[in-house]
């Protein structure tokens, strides 16, 4: 119970982050990836903050034996860059997607 | 207080859930691993994922009751289109095993290269959508 609490107020820490951030505003989104236009850097500052607190905080916490409420930690092991790896289908999928939607407004 | 501040300031608070997680349960704060996983192991460990993604829900319902200036106005848009979007991008989220929040927050700050190889990808993908849809067919906004 108290586990689950916990992970709950983790999630609305993560929310009220999100807000702080102008991150629940697509446009913000959007103004980052348009490079040649009116680019907004919001989103690099975002990643900034989100990586630079977690990389000193991570590399503290994962010296620890354990977490406070489990046995072990579940980190990804598999590091290896494979072809899948990860994104490319992905963004193509999502270019895809992106294109189609904007194409259904118009 | 600069917008830049403020995105700083959350994302640092993003950066604060994220290592809570960790350092309670030991998980990665990938939103899109925990919404997949309550989707196909719900009787594995899906309290903790459910309760995530509850507080997340939850927060973003309150805002909207006492701040709804903090959400875009959104255009109304195709419903079969922007389902087949949200297909493609939960697809994708799948196929390259994370996404902005596991990949982008949590992996780099790991020093990951899996992940770098994945954000610089979506990254650069979708800002060639970007590019496409608002300088070559017209515009998306």
């Amino acid at each position: 119970m108290k586990r689950n609490l916990l992970a709950l107020c983790c999630g609305v820490l993560f929310g009220i982050g999100l807000l702080v951030s102008g991150m629940t505003q697509p446009s913000k989104v959007l103004g980052f990836l348009d490079v040649t236009g009116a680019w907004d850097p919001s989103l690099m500052f975002v990643m900034i903050g989100g990586i630079g607190v977690h990389l000193v905080l991570s590399h503290w916490i994962v010296k620890r034996s354990a977490p406070l409420f489990d046995t072990t930690f579940h980190l990804p092991a598999h590091r290896r860059l494979t072809p899948s790896l990860s994104a490319a289908p992905r963004s193509l999928a999502w270019a895809g997607g992106s294109a189609a939607s904007a194409l259904g407004r118009r | 207080m600069h917008p830049f501040l403020l995105a700083l300031l959350g994302g640092a608070l993003i950066g604060l859930a994220a290592s809570a997680l960790l350092l309670f349960h030991g998980r990665v704060a990938g939103v899109s691993n925990m919404l997949s996983g309550l989707l196909t192991r719900p009787a594995a460990d899906g309290a903790w994922r459910g309760a995530f993604v509850a507080g997340l829900v939850l927060t973003g319902a309150v805002a909207l009751m006492v701040a709804p200036q903090a959400f875009d106005e959104l255009p109304v848009r195709a419903l079969g289109p922007t389902a087949l979007a949200g297909i493609c991008v939960g697809y994708g989220a799948r196929l390259g095993n994370g996404c902005t929040s596991g990949h982008g927050i949590c992996g780099l700050a790991r020093r990951s290269s899996r992940s770098l190889v994945a954000v610089l990808t979506f990254i650069a993908t979708a800002a060639v959508t970007v590019y496409i849809a608002n300088h070559l067919l017209g515009g998306l906004q």
